[in-house]
């Protein structure tokens, strides 16, 4: 999320960077906003 | 959609939503978005995650120049968008399905930048405490104006004049015969508005407020509705 949203990387240049598939990339942003949403709706 | 379609793209949301899809993949996932309302939701549930980011890092008060840059640019980009809508209708976007159209947009943030730059204005005249000088200003028939001083620094607080949708409030300092532009602002349904002036009323003679087309002018093109004499 950081590399997307600050480094202006694409998903499969984030791929290359952290060594990950293209999948797994997507699927940890994916979880990472959802996880956000989650706390943010519990107030924290 | 059926399913299988739908779980295709799943994945792509968060990442689309983040920018990093690249260009064809991106169209290819708006085309989806568009006709699926899980996605729609979802993007919708996701959107408040998207907007905590910049509040996640460390936050900074900017250099009194960044004002000037960005306000040359607010209005150079928007000379060049209402020349570019004139010739060709835009892309659609996911944010369409929000229904905001892009002048709201653009004028969501110039009146963000001002409401910054006014929260940024009202602390430090807070800090700075009592030598707040007040000036009452001409209006038109059943506005009034009224500008809140202190040092380089003030608040032009109006109240009575008309929202206008094909144009914008601009403020203006005036020094002797030298007319330079400040904050641009809106009013609220109710007629009322406030503008920041983040400075040069130390030395200023006057402060006027005209009606000049989205974007702002660099130099005032109408009468002014306002003026305010310090």
């Amino acid at each position: 999320v950081q590399l997307a949203y600050f480094g202006g990387l694409s998903h499969s240049e984030i791929a290359e960077v952290l060594g990950m598939p293209l999948g797994t990339v997507k699927g940890r942003m994916r979880l990472a906003m959802e996880k956000m949403r989650a706390q943010l709706a519990e107030g924290v | 959609v059926n399913d299988d379609d739908h779980l295709r793209f799943e994945d792509d949301l968060a990442a689309y939503m983040l920018d990093a899809l690249p260009g064809d993949e991106a169209r290819r996932f708006e085309l989806h978005l568009g006709q699926c309302p899980r996605c729609q939701e979802r993007a919708r549930w996701l959107q408040p995650s998207l907007e905590m980011l910049p509040a996640a890092v460390a936050q900074v008060e900017p250099p009194p120049a960044l004002r000037d840059r960005l306000m040359t640019t607010v209005r150079a980009e928007a000379a060049q968008e209402g020349r570019a809508a004139a010739r060709a209708p835009r892309r659609r976007s996911w944010r369409d399905l929000f229904a905001i159209p892009r002048p709201a947009l653009a004028f969501t943030a110039v009146l963000l930048v001002a409401v910054a730059v006014a929260g940024y204005a009202i602390g430090a005249a807070g800090e700075e405490g009592s030598d707040t000088v007040t000036a009452q200003g001409q209006a038109p028939p059943g506005a009034t104006a009224v500008v809140e001083k202190t040092g380089d620094q003030g608040i032009l607080r109006v109240t009575g004049l008309p929202q206008r949708t094909d144009g914008i409030y601009e403020v203006w300092i005036a020094r002797g015969d030298q007319v330079e532009p400040s904050t641009l602002f809106q009013v609220q349904r109710d007629g009322s508005g406030a503008a920041a002036i983040p400075e040069g009323l130390a030395d200023a003679d006057q402060v006027m407020v005209t009606l000049e087309p989205r974007g702002g002018s660099p130099q005032p093109t109408r009468a002014p509705l306002i003026v305010t004499k310090l």
